[in-house]
């Protein structure tokens, strides 16, 4: 609103300053000027003016739609490295519920999905995501919820389950933060793609 | 809710909105206990009566891989289902994470691979 009401302002300001200098030019004696109008000429000025005025509106609100779409996307974008930020530090507090860690990578999926969406409302953004987020995504999650088919396995697995809470030996809780780390990443690249739009 | 021709399970509410791990010794709500007390007995009503079965994966907290595993391609690997079976009557339906979809028949087809 403000923005629009001092283009108004200035917009005033120019033609009177453009009235003065004509005035003044039409007291100049070796410049003349007619008084009669070419009525086609006429139209066609009054067309140009229509056309400008119908083409700056409709970019303006084009540009302002995409605005309003690509901040969402970036507010997504950030809601989702929070969410990767705070799986990070759960799983590293021990005697976390498998459901809890279900729970926590279901809604890191559900957010990038959310972000992939809003950016293809935003016309000229061709691409998503740098990297496959849904393969680092599945990654992650074979890493933290996948358990041994045999219980005779169970015992030399990298994850154990014991009354629905989870624990990984050190050597998985490092490969886990490993492919965090690279969703951190994809993700960071992400935001900065979409700032840049 | 299911029809003349097709038997439904939903996941969240006919077993539990938290799926858990994947067996009955690791904690509450395993796919094992999924598999046994209500995935298996509908494939084989499914089979008898000639109808599909959908599995509907939307409204729960989400899945860990062993729980998918262990419900679906455990059908084959103990009770001894056949995949040609399963691929006639099974059906699959995940609007919040599609991919499960696809996840859920490559443990299927896993299972009847290491069968063979």
């Amino acid at each position: 609103m403000k923005i629009r009401n001092s283009a108004i302002f200035f917009s005033l300001i120019i033609a009177l300053a453009i009235g003065v200098i004509i005035g003044k030019m039409n007291a100049t004696p070796w410049l003349t000027f007619s008084s009669t109008i070419d009525p086609l000429e006429g139209i066609a000025v009054l067309g140009t003016i229509f056309v400008a005025i119908y083409v700056s509106s409709i970019l303006e609100t084009q540009m302002d739609s995409d605005k309003v779409q690509r901040d969402l996307a970036l507010r997504r974008a950030n809601d989702l490295d929070d969410g990767i930020h705070e799986l990070a530090t759960f799983v590293t507090s021990p005697g976390q519920n498998i459901s809890d860690i279900n729970f926590r990578l279901k809604k890191i999926f559900l957010l990038s999905q959310s972000v992939n969406k809003l950016l293809k409302l935003i016309k000229h953004v061709k691409n998503g995501f740098p990297e496959d987020f849904e393969g680092l995504h599945k990654d992650l999650k074979n890493l933290m919820t996948n358990t041994p088919i045999d219980q005779v396995q169970a015992n030399d697995s990298p994850v154990t389950i014991k009354d629905g809470k989870i624990s990984y030996t050190r050597e998985r809780l490092r490969e886990i933060e490993i492919k965090i780390d690279k969703i951190k990443d994809c993700i960071f690249e992400l935001q900065i793609h979409i700032a840049r739009t | 809710m299911s029809t003349a021709n097709e038997i439904i399970v939903s996941i969240s509410n006919d077993f539990s909105r938290s799926p858990g791990p994947r067996l009955i010794v690791e904690g509450p709500f395993s796919g094992e206990k999924f598999r046994q007390d209500i995935l298996a007995p509908k494939v084989t009503a499914a089979l008898r009566d000639q109808k599909t079965l959908l599995i509907d994966l939307d409204g729960t907290s989400g899945y860990g891989t062993s729980f998918l595993e262990e419900s679906f391609g455990g059908l084959i690997r103990y009770d001894n289902f056949k995949y040609d079976d399963l691929i006639k009557i099974l059906k699959f339906k995940s609007i919040e994470e599609p991919y499960l979809i696809e996840e859920i028949w490559q443990d299927i087809k896993d299972a009847c691979e290491d069968k063979k």
